[in-house]
């Protein structure tokens, strides 16, 4: 049975309210939603809240499901929904492209080391990725969304623009712009 | 190519979405052009950033949390299909029960016009409150076929009003409508299902039923609703068999203060009103209005026939309650009569609301509610002097025994 197939059936046994085949669901993709929240809000309690709505939503409208999308995708759409309302009912961390950040193109990138990194290597790795995730943070809501749905959740322009409920060519430009955006935020 | 289109074939080439055509077409431009080498470097650098963002695994427990979660909401849901269904369900126990009762008065009652507005054309309104035998008689015209039918209820003293609205927190019953008589067999409209929750003992029903002849009721829709009204009848019967004898002890203060209540309401609306015992060991029908559109026809209501129907349903959702459960009390013993062996089983067989229907052709609206007394409970003291009370209060053991 492949994965898709197991999918299938898990998501057929939540529907008949079994909740142990809701927990593998759950476990089976909680970790790449999580990350994708965290990404899009950028706070650690505020992902993990909105990450247990997000589930706790898909399990109540699990009958709704129809599998035209894959599972996580309907995961996330329901996701970005939840980031996008909830955001907004907060009104917290509002576009600042004013946030001086004291960044260059000489500074170091994110990647990984490539061996077993020192503290000064791990240090500074560390303060790219949170100088990075701030100038995520300043950036308009759906450029955000737009850059953590590419980069980091890699879907494609097609997928995106199902998710979002736009045009290709939207998910394209907002894209761009977003991308100008945080390379002006970082430079 | 331009520079300006350049900028955002790089951006989908290192998203990996630029066709093949235009691939090639900006390696040419880059190969010619050295700020757009320069800008895709720059661009990549970015998008490297970004994607090497270390992944943050959701928090530990965390899929354990949410399996509490949702095992808490599945039983909030289950709870909730449960009430929904049958909450449902007795709401529609109780518009058959109410089909049931009526027709076992309207076995016994003409359709004749709006008593409040005959009363007050006779002069026959007073402000003193009845004697108890007159009462009696009321209640006793109620369930037999009798021209004193013709004998209006008394408006009550203010006093008694007031003692009744003494009693306004008393819990609220079920209450549950019939729609028009194609619809009394087959469903019913609840009106408030979550008042059923309030008190599982005395409930509360009401049915309302509009003019239309009785061929508009497909045969089947007929053999529907008499196997549902004879299963409904049957679980009531059996219930109020599980009920203990009723022994509340009202004063006539009390009933009277709730047919005050049901005149005032219903007579301002030029409403027929009775107020009455009923039937069946476990149930009475204590008001009834009736002949609204008649009334409306012959010039006697006071304003268009719907604005008066959707008035007087609004205002005996309000205010009906407490009326009902007073008189509830009273019916509490008086329910002790036996329903008529012919009535009776064809209360068990569920035809009984077959009457209800003919009596819809006859009645532009019916509004019965629906009594299932209390169980077993200490005497209600007088609440007021009446010469009413004591007769009345001095007959329980005589009325249990019939």
């Amino acid at each position: 049975m492949n994965d898709a197939t197991d999918e299938a059936v898990l998501i057929q046994r939540c529907r008949r309210g079994d909740n142990d085949a809701f927990g593998m669901l759950v476990r089976r993709h909680q970790d790449g939603l999580f990350n994708g929240i965290y990404r899009m809000v950028g706070d650690y309690h505020d992902a993990a809240d909105i990450a247990q709505d997000v589930f706790l939503k898909a399990f109540r409208a699990i009958d709704t499901f129809r599998g035209g999308a894959s599972f996580y995708t309907w995961l996330y759409r329901i996701a970005v929904n939840t980031c996008i309302s909830r955001r907004r009912s907060l009104a917290a961390r509002k576009a600042n492209l004013h946030v001086p950040l004291d960044t260059g193109d000489d500074a170091p990138g994110c990647d990984p080391p490539a061996s077993q990194p020192g503290p000064q290597q791990q240090a500074q790795s560390r303060e790219d990725c949170e100088r990075l995730e701030q100038a995520l943070g300043c950036l308009p809501e759906d450029y955000r969304i737009a850059i953590v749905l590419k980069d980091i959740q890699g879907y494609k322009y097609a997928e995106m623009a199902a998710l979002l409920g736009c045009s290709v060519g939207t998910v394209k430009s907002r894209l761009f712009r977003a991308r100008e955006t945080l390379r002006g935020i970082l430079e | 190519m331009n520079c300006n289109n350049a900028r955002q074939f790089i951006m989908e080439h290192l998203d990996g979405e630029l066709p093949p055509a235009a691939t090639r077409e900006l390696q040419q431009h880059l190969a010619q052009c050295e700020a757009c080498r320069i800008e895709m470097d720059r661009q990549q650098h970015l998008i490297g950033r970004v994607k090497s963002l270390p992944h943050e695994p959701a928090p530990e427990g965390f899929a354990e949390a949410l399996a509490r979660a949702a095992e808490a909401e599945s039983r909030s849901t289950s709870r909730n299909r449960w009430l929904r269904r049958y909450g449902a369900m007795a709401a529609s126990i109780a518009v058959f029960l109410v089909a049931g009762v009526m027709f076992v008065k309207t076995q016994s009652t003409d359709s004749g016009s709006c008593l409040p507005c005959q009363a007050r054309r006779q002069g026959e309104f007073t402000d003193d409150a009845p004697p108890a035998d007159e009462l009696q008689r009321e209640l006793e015209i109620d369930r037999l076929d009798s021209p004193a039918r013709s004998k209006a209820l008394p408006i009550l003293p203010q006093a008694a009003q007031q003692n009744a609205a003494a009693n306004d927190q008393a819990p609220q019953g079920a209450l549950a409508k019939a729609g028009a008589p194609s619809e009394i067999g087959g469903k019913a409209e609840a009106i408030t299902t979550h008042e059923a929750e309030t008190d599982p003992v005395l409930g509360l029903a009401k049915a309302g039923a509009q003019t239309a002849p009785l061929e508009a009721e497909p045969p089947a829709a007929t053999a529907r609703a008499s196997k549902a009204g004879a299963i409904a009848n049957r679980e009531l019967l059996a219930d109020a068999a599980a009920l203990p004898p009723p022994d509340a002890i009202v004063s006539a203060a009390d009933v009277n203060a709730a047919a005050a209540q049901v005149a005032e309401v219903l007579g301002r609306h030029c409403v027929n009103v009775t107020i009455g015992a009923g039937a069946d060991g476990s149930m009475t029908v204590i008001g009834r209005l009736a002949h609204l559109q008649k009334d409306a026809a012959e010039g006697r209501l006071r304003e268009p026939y719907d604005d008066a129907r959707t008035s007087v349903l609004a205002e005996l959702r309000k205010s009906s309650s407490l009326t009902m459960q007073r008189a509830g009390e009273y019916a509490g013993r008086e329910a002790r009569r036996p329903l008529p062996e012919a009535d009776a089983e064809k209360f068990k067989q569920g035809t009984i609301d077959r009457g209800l229907r003919g009596r819809a052709a006859a009645d532009p609206l019916l509004i019965n509610i629906l009594i299932v007394p209390q169980p077993a409970r200490a005497a209600v003291p007088a609440v007021e002097a009446d010469p009413g009370a004591a007769v009345m209060e001095a007959k329980p053991a005589e009325e249990s025994g019939n």
